[in-house]
């Protein structure tokens, strides 16, 4: 069989060798490497590194655990509890987006959430410990992403969160562990050998468990710094250091603590209001507008009368797809994003279902629907914007443009919408109780004493609707 | 009431014990600096407080200083009121996320990865056990933890990076489905073999590297190629396998030379078989996560140039990389390019006795290093174990003192040796334009020039352990008998030699695992 693609061909390779393949020579000189790495191996547990490795793993071993948001079942080690929780984070693609883009919170909550559950009992975090933690993990990512113009833009090689998010969640960790300066610097160091994933595993199942790492491997680092092990003490100075995830690359002190000045103070984040792309977002609020001027809001679009539709945006490879496969591809997809607003007036978690993704009706409007780049639409989500124009069979010609769309920085959601998809979210999974005792505490945050009331309320309580859901194949 | 003052301080046997009880957390070691610092009212740590501020400010520094001393007084009413928006709607948005599919995926494995009972060995702890990606960390990190394991050309640690997840997976299949030594062998060489056509990929990769470390890039992904042909997963999901492990690769060169470096390998091998577990569990990635995609990288993300190729199908006969390129085997415990040098240096040695009857330093009036050009192995006066291993300067002047280099001579006693620093105190560094920083080309010359005048030359083209003049099988086992004596006794030193002889007989491999 052929291989159309070299990936294809790899493992075509990795599946069809068989053994009668191995040479003597090969058989030889391999028995030869497995022999002295044997041996080197058993030398090496003698080591330092090796000692506190190995302290650090026997966690795994042991009853302490943290939660699995929405499930009161069973539970995790915090590494892994953090690795689930923020693959959750991202599994739709719905959550917060910055600029320079990156997913901040996702990379950091579930780590902290996880950690803070399994410290000795004696030891409590308040709700303002965790919101100073919290904080310290998003400034962290917001000072790295200025130290490169490329990051400005949407990105190319490597996706964002695998990068900054790894080391916001080890800055995190290592501040709610009260770590030390050098223990501190450590973290870091220690952080930047976990960090980076390629573009390329965007708009696919793998995108969150970009999240979910940044997560783990932040609070991994943290753990291994806090028993002493080091790494580069100029991590964040050398191009060989986390300059090598970036082609261009100018690292920045940070202001001094005597007047600190915190770049979400400057720079809010975005909030989505459905799950994909932050760029489909221009897209949706564009196409709703639109769509007014068709028909009345509860009237179905007559998709026969129309002709095509042009979507400017600007050029981003992994979000152009003109017919999407999966939900995955349809979170990342202009051209969804544009005929799902124009058929149903809006954008929803139900459009990315099955059904949704397979309607005749949108892969009609889809076959009529194709992106333009104007040359003045930056990749960048402080500057792009969407025109589209929907021409009808008789001529008429429509036209709609967004340049903020509701849950920008610059037009923010609402305390009030905040809170409805909140409850939207939450309520799939957990009782009323626990939906409201989270807003409530998240309200208060800075005065709650004991922030595991938070994790308790996350656990949530089994129905058997929940358990079906859970089932899925 | 007992404090634990210093983390490293407690012993390892009592780490066993706390663990052992249930009624006390392992996590001992993770109480915030909080509690400890008032607990210990103010008693100061020795060696780490006196490199203190006193050392010019980084921007690393800048940042752990800020993460360290920042307060939440520091936080502004609209920073609060952000990050609480933000709280929020990430747990909404992870509560709604946890009834998808690849949650779902996520999850099962997380649980039966970390089911209570551990399955694989760890190298020199008999008798503990850990889940199989935890052991195949902690033995990766041993693996690589003294720089001693094997260089390949195109250069990284081929070995290493496969072997521990391997073992670590032969003891986690059920007794029915246990692969014999055949299957464990094949499965080792695919993982070197992908490894291998991987760093073809890019002529930047023939080089010394600069910017990723090649086993954190390339390591990983032979790892997952490995552990996929171990469980037998069908074309598909080997594909996926690849494409997650991905996902995982890539540290920057920076902490070479570090005590992290180890972290590479074990993580290169600790999460290559984590892609792989997941790709069985139905995980799915990018299709074209080799290919070159412009605008939207896939592996070629590692890379400044990247051009792929296909890998020959295999119909009878596949020729191996391995066939045509063996790999070095270190004599000592440091970087390869060392091992150049060190011969160099003890052959000028012997030029030096031959010439005025003994080693006298004090007829050396300058060392002249010809090497090539490599940042992080140039380091005139190393003051860790770690950057010792990384010093062309360093191990030049222990093997014109000592004769050679060994495993005694990172230790503490002999890294800050009077001798030794007088010597480093004469040493010049020379870059000739060909002398080539590749592992293929690359030569080691030292000179010594004398108080009189005279200069004495020494120069090494092929060190013994390099694929063009391989080790001994005697000298091969005598490096592991040394090796592996220092935590196991002889009957289960040799036992191993005569298992790995026989891998192809086997009948089940996970014995080799379970005689560590």
């Amino acid at each position: 069989m052929w291989a159309k693609t070299v990936t294809e061909n790899f493992a075509n390779v990795i599946h069809g060798l068989n053994a009668s393949h191995l040479t003597d020579l090969v058989i030889q000189r391999s028995k030869r490497m497995i022999l002295d790495t044997l041996g080197v191996g058993l030398l090496g547990t003698s080591t330092d590194v090796f000692h506190k490795v190995t302290q650090y793993s026997k966690i795994y071993h042991s009853d302490a655990s943290s939660t699995v948001w929405g499930h009161s079942d069973f539970r995790l080690p915090p590494l892994y509890a953090a690795f689930v929780n923020g693959i959750a984070v991202h599994s739709m693609d719905f959550d917060d987006t910055w600029h320079p883009a990156t997913h901040p919170s996702g990379a950091v909550l579930p780590a902290l959430f996880a950690l803070s559950e399994v410290l000795p009992q004696k030891q409590k975090f308040s709700g303002l410990d965790m919101l100073l933690a919290f904080n310290v993990g998003i400034e962290v990512q917001g000072r790295l992403m200025h130290f490169s113009n490329e990051a400005s833009n949407v990105p190319k090689r490597f996706h964002p969160p695998t990068v900054v998010g790894t080391m916001g969640s080890a800055a995190a960790t290592a501040k709610l562990l009260a770590l030390d300066q050098f223990k501190c610097k450590a973290a870091l160091a220690v952080a930047a050998s976990y960090a980076g994933a390629p573009m390329a595993n965007a708009a696919t199942q793998t995108k969150p468990l970009h999240i979910g790492n940044a997560a783990r491997h932040g609070l991994e680092a943290a753990c291994l710094a806090s028993l002493g092990l080091q790494g580069n003490k100029q991590i964040l100075d050398m191009e060989s250091g986390l300059g090598a995830f970036y082609t261009d690359y100018t690292p920045r002190f940070l202001p001094t603590l005597q007047s600190y000045s915190w770049l979400l103070d400057q720079q809010d984040v975005a909030i989505k209001r459905f799950p994909a792309h932050l760029g489909t977002h221009w897209v949706a609020d564009a196409v709703s507008s639109l769509r007014k001027h068709l028909v009345e809001s509860d009237e179905p679009v007559p998709i026969s009368r129309i002709k095509k539709i042009v979507v400017k945006v600007p050029d981003v490879r992994y979000v152009n797809r003109p017919f999407p496969n999966s939900e995955h591809e349809a979170r990342h997809s202009f051209q969804f994003a544009a005929c799902t607003a124009l058929l149903d007036g809006s954008i929803s978690v139900q459009s990315f279902s099955e059904q949704n993704i397979s309607r005749p009706e949108l892969k009609e409007l889809l076959s009529k629907t194709k992106l333009e780049h104007p040359a003045d639409n930056k990749p960048s989500f402080e500057n792009l914007y969407c025109e589209v124009n929907v021409t009808l069979q008789d001529g008429e010609v429509f036209r709609e443009h967004c340049d903020t769309f509701y849950g920008h920085w610059r037009k923010p959601l609402s305390t009030d919408d905040l809170k409805k998809k909140f409850h939207s979210n939450a309520s799939s999974v957990l009782s009323v109780e626990a939906t409201e005792g989270i807003i409530e505490t998240v309200e208060n945050l800075e005065k709650v004493e004991d922030c595991s009331v938070l994790s308790a309320f996350l656990k949530g309580t089994q129905s058997t609707k929940v358990l079906s859901k859970m089932c899925l194949p | 009431m007992k404090h634990i003052s210093l983390m490293h301080e407690l012993p390892a046997m009592k780490i066993l014990q706390l663990s052992g009880s249930k009624l006390s957390s392992p996590y001992h070691f993770l109480r915030s600096q909080k509690v400890l610092a008032a607990s210990r009212q103010v008693h100061k740590i020795s060696a780490q407080v006196l490199e203190s501020s006193a050392a010019e400010e980084t921007v690393t520094s800048s940042f752990a200083s800020f993460i360290h001393g920042v307060r939440p007084e520091h936080l502004s009413e609209v920073v609060r009121h952000r990050s609480k928006r933000m709280i929020l709607d990430s747990i909404g948005v992870g509560l709604v996320g946890s009834t998808t599919r690849v949650f779902n995926i996520a999850l099962r494995y997380c649980q039966q990865l970390y089911a209570s009972n551990a399955v694989s060995s760890v190298y020199g702890r008999k008798g503990l056990k850990l889940s199989p990606a935890l052991a195949a960390f902690t033995n990766g990190v041993a693996a690589h933890s003294m720089d001693f394991d094997d260089t390949w050309h195109p250069a990284t640690h081929p070995s290493g990076a496969v072997l521990p997840a391997l073992l670590a997976a032969s003891q986690m299949l059920p007794p029915s489905s246990k692969p014999n030594g055949l299957d464990f062998l094949l499965a080792f060489n695919v993982g070197i073999e992908v490894q291998g056509r991987l760093m073809r990929f890019s002529t930047e990769a023939h080089n010394i590297p600069k910017r990723f470390h090649p086993p954190s890039v390339v390591g990983t992904m032979g790892s997952a190629a490995a552990t996929a042909k171990l469980l037998s997963l069908n074309v598909t999901q080997c594909a996926h396998a690849l494409a997650i492990a991905a996902s995982l690769a890539g540290a920057p060169m920076a902490n070479a030379a570090t005590q992290a470096k180890p972290l590479h390998i074990g993580n290169a091998t600790r999460l290559g078989l984590e892609a792989a577990l997941l790709a069985a569990r139905g995980m799915e990635a990018s299709p074209l996560i080799l290919d070159d995609i412009p605008g939207c990288s896939g592996f070629s993300a590692f890379y400044g140039d990247y051009q792929p190729k296909l890998l020959p199908l295999p119909a009878n006969s596949h020729e191996f990389l391995l066939e045509k390129q063996d790999v070095a085997f270190k004599r000592f415990p440091a970087h390869l390019g060392m091992h150049w040098i060190v011969d160099a240096a003890a052959s000028v040695r012997n030029l030096l006795i031959n010439y005025s009857g003994s080693f006298s330093p004090s007829l050396i009036r300058a060392i002249l290093l010809r090497i090539p050009v490599s940042k992080y192995i140039n380091r005139p006066f190393p003051e860790s174990e770690h950057q010792a291993r990384h010093s062309f300067q360093f191990n030049a002047c222990t093997a014109l003192l000592d004769g050679e280099v060994g495993l005694n001579s990172f230790t503490d006693g002999c890294l800050h040796r009077q001798e030794l620093t007088e010597l480093l105190d004469k040493v010049l560094v020379e870059h000739p334009e060909d002398n080539v920083a590749n592992f293929d080309k690359m030569y080691g010359e030292i000179a010594l020039v004398l108080e009189n005048g005279d200069v004495l030359t020494g120069r090494c083209d092929t060190f013994y352990g390099h694929w063009r003049k391989p080790l001994s099988r005697e000298s091969l086992l005598k490096k592991f008998q040394s090796n592996a004596s220092h935590v196991l006794p002889e009957d289960k030193v040799n036992s191993i030699i005569t298992t790995v002889d026989n891998l192809e007989n086997l009948p089940d491999s996970s014995q080799l695992a379970s005689s560590l």
